[in-house]
């Protein structure tokens, strides 16, 4: 049944591949302002580019939310859906297929960022060649699907309501704040070689403490939204 | 002990109808009003005169008898509304969407009152009136987190549906509000460099003004919220023959 | 200690006062927002009631707005 729910996810994003594509736009986009807004000198891009990258990816989950739940919501599906399997199964895989249709790629284009923002820029380069882009691409590996997880959330909630483009930000930001910090500080300590596992492990553990408790959350408030 | 508590699931039931509620509550308000007033009295005179001056803050130290009830009442407002959520979605109890509906907005401005006083102590005392201070930030995410609550509420047509989206924001966001403090507090001391003044093990004449402050804080917390679910259940109670009765 | 004094509360009476003054306006605030409100929803009930009451025979559409 999951398996078969998945394939629908995957395949209707597929159907709408350009709608998909658009919030990896605005996440290479977003980080690239900020060389405009402040400063492109390298030292100065490499101190801040923990945060941007974090809260254009952060933004960018929160926009690609709307296309796995409006549509379903809007023509009906959803109610099908319920009926078909338990809301808990509906609520993981649209979870499970957001994150791999926006998540992953987010995670796989965000080595070009971390060039954009100069990630690996060391003022010695004979000292020795420090490479951060692993444990970039490993912190939000963790957390993204953490912030898919709770997104849904605050989507589903929504889904019922009249106004919601940012009723849904309103509501779900205040909850992304500890994976803001943990992620952001993986990056951080890498920069100031110094150890990143501790930030690592709470960024999983707050993961598995999502995954197993957000499903219940979203499947309820799927069922509300369509009863 | 098995007639204690049958007494005490007719009084569980009892408190589920809107009726019996506002006929009731109607003799409480005087008695809590007379008890909070008591209280103020008592309290007010203490935090802002017989108490004594902290050495190193000075008389700002005054400020910390409303700030601390003020952050007191703000969590457990929030924890307030989560229980009444998971009374509401688990046992159907119509009051226990109200009283949730009732705590947000009063539980907003206690959040407010805390953040505004912290402000006003931080500037004698940090010279500043904001600090990335953990308690102080997580205050303000308890904030965004009312607000989002309201926010949500407030945008459904049907309010059967309202109630219960709003009721699984709020058991999402009192989970998480520990998670929250502990991140934010993790960061705050990564960031030593914002240090701020540690507050050392509370003077015994300093106690009694802020314990009677709380206490008259959480009657007033009360009182508001009695008085706003009254209302809530005027609001939703209108076409009920013994509402109009009472209202005539 | 004068009254002046208990005021001035050394330099640092500006800050308690608007924290005391802020604290107690805005839970006043609250009362008077729930007593405009309570004004509102009498006059919901009451035009519920009027409108209910003369035909008591049809009842079928009572639309009443929150």
């Amino acid at each position: 049944m999951f398996v078969t729910l998945l394939k629908r996810e995957l395949m209707l994003a597929r159907r709408n591949w350009v709608a998909i594509l658009i919030p990896l736009f605005f996440f290479i986009m977003v980080v690239s302002l900020f060389p405009f807004a402040v400063s492109p000198e390298a030292e100065f891009l490499q101190q801040i580019a923990p945060g941007v990258i974090w809260v254009a990816a952060l933004l960018a989950t929160l926009l690609s939310l709307d296309l796995f739940y409006r549509g379903d919501y809007q023509d009906g599906s959803l109610e099908q859906l319920l009926i078909m399997a338990s809301p808990t199964q509906v609520a993981f895989s649209k979870v499970l297929a957001h994150w791999l249709v926006t998540g992953l790629p987010l995670v796989l284009v965000s080595p070009l960022l971390a060039g954009l923002m100069h990630l690996n820029y060391a003022p010695d380069r004979e000292l020795l060649d420090p490479n951060h882009t692993p444990v970039m691409m490993l912190s939000l590996l963790l957390g993204t699907p953490t912030l898919c997880l709770l997104g849904a959330v605050g989507m589903s909630l929504s889904l019922g309501a009249s106004r919601n483009g940012m009723l849904v930000a309103v509501m779900i930001l205040p909850l992304y704040v500890p994976i803001l910090i943990f992620g952001s500080a993986v990056i951080t300590a890498s920069l100031a070689n110094s150890g990143y596992n501790a930030q690592l492990a709470i960024l999983g553990a707050i993961l598995l403490f999502a995954l197993v408790l957000t499903p219940f959350a979203i499947g309820r408030a799927l069922k509300v939204a369509v009863s | 002990m098995a007639n204690s508590s049958k007494s005490f699931w007719r009084w569980f039931h009892q408190l589920g109808s809107p009726k019996w509620f506002y006929q009731k509550s109607a003799k409480w308000l005087p008695w809590l009003w007379a008890i909070t007033a008591i209280l103020f009295v008592f309290g007010l005179y203490f935090s802002l005169y017989a108490s004594p001056v902290d050495y190193q803050q000075g008389n700002s130290v005054r400020i910390m008898y409303i700030h601390v009830p003020a952050a007191v009442l703000s969590m457990v407002g929030y924890l307030a509304m989560a229980v009444c959520a998971v009374i509401g979605l688990v046992w159907k109890m119509k009051m226990s969407f109200m009283a949730m509906r009732a705590i947000a907005p009063i539980g907003a401005v206690f959040t407010f009152i805390c953040l505004f006083t912290g402000s006003m102590w931080g500037i004698p005392t940090w010279g500043t009136w904001w600090e990335w201070d953990a308690r102080m930030t997580s205050e303000l995410v308890l904030l965004f987190l009312y607000l989002g609550f309201i926010a949500l509420h407030s945008s459904f047509s049907d309010r059967n549906k309202a109630d219960r989206s709003a009721a699984i924001l709020a058991i999402v966001g009192a989970i998480n509000v520990p998670i929250i403090y502990g991140s934010v507090k993790w960061w705050n001391t990564l960031h030593q460099a914002y240090s701020v003044t540690k507050k050392g093990a509370i003077d015994p004449q300093m106690q009694t003004p802020l314990f009677i402050m709380i206490g008259a804080f959480y009657l007033l917390f009360v009182i508001l919220v009695i008085v706003r679910l009254r209302l809530e259940v005027i609001n939703r109670e209108t076409k009920s023959k013994w509402l109009q009765e009472e209202l005539a | 200690m004068g009254l002046q004094e208990f005021i001035a509360m050394g330099k640092h009476g500006f800050y308690v006062w608007w924290s005391y003054g802020v604290t107690f306006l805005s839970i006043a605030l609250l009362f008077v927002l729930f007593a405009w409100y309570k004004k509102q929803l009498i006059n919901k009930v009451k035009s519920f009631k009027r409108e209910s009451a003369p035909k008591a025979r049809s009842i079928k559409t009572e639309q009443i707005s929150d």
